[in-house]
Formats: C-alpha cells, sequence, structure tokens
C-alpha cells in the first residue's frame, strides 16, 4: 500500500519523533496516509498512544535490524 | 601441490569468518556480564550480587515496559500523554506501602528512621528546576539513561559525561547555598502528624496528582 | 486496520515468543516498585544513581590529583563517609551496573542490542548539555529523579514533593526550548 507522504526519523530520540509527527499530521489532509520508520523503541509507544487519544488509524510492523514502520492515516475528527 | 594449500587455506578463511560472525555485539555483552558476576562471585561478594540482582530487575522492567520518568513529565507537558505519568504514581503508590513498613519497623526498634529525607531550601527548588530542563534537553532522565547505554546507544555515554561534569559542579556549588541562603531541616511527614496522618497526607498528594494528569489530558489546566 | 489495542495493532507481536514481549507500563511500574523496595529493604538505601556518578568523577578526579574532599558538600558527615567506604564494591555502583546489565539482558532476548550511531552533531551538543544540567541540578536538590523522585516520595519526605512539581515546571521550560530547537 503506497503512502502519500514519508518521514525517516531513525536516529531520532524521544521527543523529537512525536514532535516532527504532529507537525506533519497537521499539515497533510484527512485521509492521507503516512509512512514513518524509526528505530527508537519508546518513540513507538509514544505515537501509537498519540495515535488512540486522536483517532487517527495506525498499524506497526518491525521490519527487521531493529526499525519500526508505523503507516498513519489520518482521521477527520477534531485536530489536536 | 598448489590446489591443495588452495583448498586448506580458502576452508580456513571459511571458518575464521564464521567464527567472527559468532561473536555478535549481544554475545559480547552476555560474556561481559558472566564476568562480571563470576568475578563478584570469586571474591565472595555475595552481598554486592543480592545488590545487582535487584538492579537487573529494576532494569529489566525499565527496558521492558519502554519506562522513562523524563517521559512522565514530558510528554504530559508536549503531548497531553499522561500513560507514563499515571505508571509513576502507581510506583508512588506502591513503594510508599513498602517504605513505610520499612520505616515504622525501624522507628519502633529506636533505629534511626531510613530514607532519603534530605534538607529543603532554595537550592532543592532551582535545582529541581534545572534537573527539569536538562532531562528535556538530553531526551531522558537519569535512569533513561542508563538504559540507553545498555541498548548500545553511544549518544549515552554523552550525557553520562555530562552528568559527570555537572555533579563535580554542582557539588562544589551546593555550599554556597546552604552558606548564604541556609535550608531548613528535613521534613518528614510522620514527624508533623504522626504516622497514621502522614500516610494519609500522602496518599491524598497522590490521589490529587493523579486529578492533576486527568485535567492535564482533558486540556483544561 | 482498526484502532484496537497495542497488542493487535502491531502486526510482528503476535509472532514474538513470551520472554521477547513488551510489558505495558503498569506492569514495570509494579515490577519497578517492588525492586526498589526490596532494595531499600535490603541495603537501607533507596535506589539512587546521581550519588554514585558523583563519588565515581570524585574517584576520577582524585586519580588526576585534584583535591575535592573539602569541597562543602564532603563534609557532612553522611557524604564523607560514602567517600571514604568507597571502593569497587561500592553498593550504589554495583546496583547501577545491574541496571545496565538487566536492560542488557533484556534487550538481548528482544534483539535489540547493538550499537546504535548518532545522527547529528545537535544531538551530541544536545546530550552534553542535558547531562550537565541534571548534574547539576542533582547536586542542588540532594538526588536525581531515582533518589529524590523515587526514594524522596517513597519516603515521604517533603523534600521529594519539591522535586516533583519544581522539575514539572522545568520540564516545560525545557519543552518549550526544544520545540525550538527543533524548529
Amino acid at each position: 500500500m503506497a503512502a502519500s507522504h514519508f518521514l525517516d526519523l531513525v536516529g531520532e530520540i524521544c521527543p523529537v519523533p512525536l514532535i516532527i509527527i504532529q507537525k506533519k499530521v497537521a499539515d497533510i489532509e484527512a485521509g492521507d496516509s503516512l509512512l514513518i520508520e524509526t528505530d527508537y523503541p519508546r518513540a513507538v509507544r509514544n505515537i501509537m498512544d498519540w495515535c488512540r487519544n486522536n483517532a487517527h488509524l495506525y498499524s506497526v510492523e518491525e521490519k527487521g535490524k531493529g526499525i519500526w514502520r508505523i503507516i498513519l492515516i489520518k482521521s477527520e475528527a477534531k485536530p489536536f | 601441490m598448489k590446489t591443495l594449500i588452495k583448498l586448506r587455506s580458502a576452508s580456513f578463511l571459511a571458518f575464521a569468518e564464521r567464527f567472527i560472525l559468532l561473536i555478535t555485539p549481544a554475545k559480547m555483552g552476555i560474556a561481559a556480564i558472566g564476568m562480571l558476576v563470576l568475578w563478584a562471585a570469586f571474591q565472595s561478594a555475595w552481598d554486592n550480587l543480592v545488590l545487582w540482582l535487584l538492579g537487573a530487575l529494576l532494569g529489566f522492567c525499565l527496558h521492558r515496559a519502554r519506562f522513562c520518568l523524563a517521559a512522565a513529565f514530558r510528554d504530559a507537558v508536549l503531548f497531553r500523554d499522561i500513560s507514563l505519568s499515571k505508571a509513576m504514581i502507581i510506583i508512588f503508590f506502591v513503594s510508599t506501602i513498602g517504605f513505610a513498613f520499612i520505616q515504622f519497623r525501624a522507628y519502633s526498634l529506636g533505629l534511626p528512621i531510613p530514607g532519603n529525607i534530605h534538607p529543603i531550601g532554595f537550592h532543592t527548588v532551582i535545582g529541581a528546576f534545572i534537573f527539569g530542563v536538562g532531562m528535556v534537553l538530553a531526551g531522558g532522565c537519569v535512569c533513561s539513561m542508563l538504559a540507553r547505554l545498555g541498548e548500545g546507544y553511544v549518544l549515552a555515554l554523552f550525557i553520562l559525561l555530562g552528568i559527570m561534569a555537572g555533579s563535580l559542579a554542582g557539588a562544589y556549588n551546593v555550599g554556597w547555598w546552604e552558606a548564604t541562603i541556609g535550608s531548613i531541616k528535613p521534613v518528614f511527614f510522620p514527624d508533623y502528624l504522626g504516622w497514621a496522618g502522614g500516610i494519609t497526607l500522602q496518599f491524598l498528594a497522590l490521589g490529587l496528582l493523579y486529578l492533576l494528569c486527568a485535567r492535564i489530558e482533558r486540556k483544561r489546566l | 486496520m482498526d484502532n484496537q489495542d497495542y497488542y493487535s495493532q502491531n502486526s510482528s507481536f503476535s509472532e514474538k515468543r513470551w520472554w521477547q514481549k513488551d510489558w505495558p507500563y503498569w506492569a514495570g511500574a509494579l515490577g519497578i516498585a517492588l525492586a526498589n523496595i526490596l532494595l531499600f529493604a535490603f541495603s537501607g538505601r533507596p535506589w539512587g544513581i546521581s550519588s554514585t556518578i558523583t563519588n565515581c568523577s570524585v574517584k576520577a578526579l582524585q586519580a588526576f590529583n585534584f583535591q575535592p574532599e573539602g569541597w562543602h558538600y564532603f563534609m557532612k558527615p553522611a557524604m564523607a563517609a560514602q567517600l571514604q567506604n568507597f571502593d569497587l564494591l561500592n553498593s550504589g555502583l554495583w546496583v547501577n551496573l545491574g541496571v545496565v546489565s538487566g536492560v542488557v539482558i533484556s534487550a538481548v532476548l528482544m534483539g535489540e542490542f547493538f550499537p546504535r550511531k548518532f545522527r547529528s552533531m545537535r544531538q551530541i551538543l544536545l546530550a552534553l548539555a542535558g547531562g550537565f544540567l541534571m548534574g547539576f541540578g542533582a547536586r542542588l536538590a540532594y538526588g536525581c529523579n531515582a533518589g529524590a523522585l523515587l526514594g524522596g516520595v517513597s519516603s515521604m519526605s517533603f523534600h521529594g514533593w519539591l522535586f516533583a512539581g519544581f522539575t514539572f515546571l522545568g520540564a516545560i521550560v525545557g519543552s518549550k526550548l526544544i520545540l525550538r530547537i527543533i524548529r
């Protein structure tokens, strides 16, 4: 499934990943998908909790070698 | 004859390659830990082994649950994410009960009360504030730094270096604070309210803390 | 693809063995609290990191022939005794070595232990600056987050609560700084 946007956050440590993702999600349209790659395990949890709080859809996949891939679909709910 | 030598060296190279690939960083880490434990056992330092074991339990839980005390504060501010803050309150709650047992036992035996009970002054307030700024800039608190070390982050060594330098500067400086501004003696809740009162106050405060977290989440702070 | 809980959203999670899985926050919290209580019962002192690092730094300085024992901080009997009794088998050092070892073991079991390089010079500068502030603040407040926050609050000492409150204020300022640095 091709994503409309891509963020490479490998090597960034907390709290940088979610800050960048927040900015990006504010910019994209509702219904767009965003592919995120990160290798910081805590950031993955952080992102998942944030997505749940804001009703964005997401799926997580571990790509091996410690890199996680998160696909996020922005929902039409109230913006955060 | 030539082909025989070629075959022998080729197989030796293959063997050496496989051997080197076996020595992954993970195995080096485990080997280092094993040697440390064996050395301690050799010195009959059983006390230290128990300390090490309890520390290992701490570290294991820290890493497994992806815990970070800095995130308990920082994520509440930046992202209104209080899941870690609530977990921190759980730690406070359970620890208070356990610590209170130990402290009361010492008190009833007439021994001095154990625990981290330190004097209070402007230095406490300023030190805590500076610590808060530092932990957000560094990306984690002191225990997270240990966890990053354990995961192999080279960056954690730099944080450690900074902490070492800062500790020395702080130890040098705290004398000035206490001499010029002074500090009041430690405040231990049961000293002022009795044991039942002190523990009640502690639980009330934890409850207030939880309400504060809930308000932060609902954006009404 | 819908929003169920953490475990069902992580497609590779179900493939992991039981000793490789993440724990929820509350489980880690209980484990940390339990370990801290046992530590306190066994050694008489709660978990503390910055005091250990301070003592190690002082020993390093002494190796280079500086003399920090005269500083005010080490004139206090408890702190001077810590320095006196410091040897390689210092208790705080063993606990914190254990903490790192525990993390290594957990990371190896999950396959997450490998050297990770940093991404930019900015990260290093932030790490050094943040670490310096943390060390400095920890000495001023007589403890870091493990000692003053966890240990102080659990010991029902008011200095722990003060530490918690003002660390929160500091985190607010730090967050504003980070947002400005990240751009």
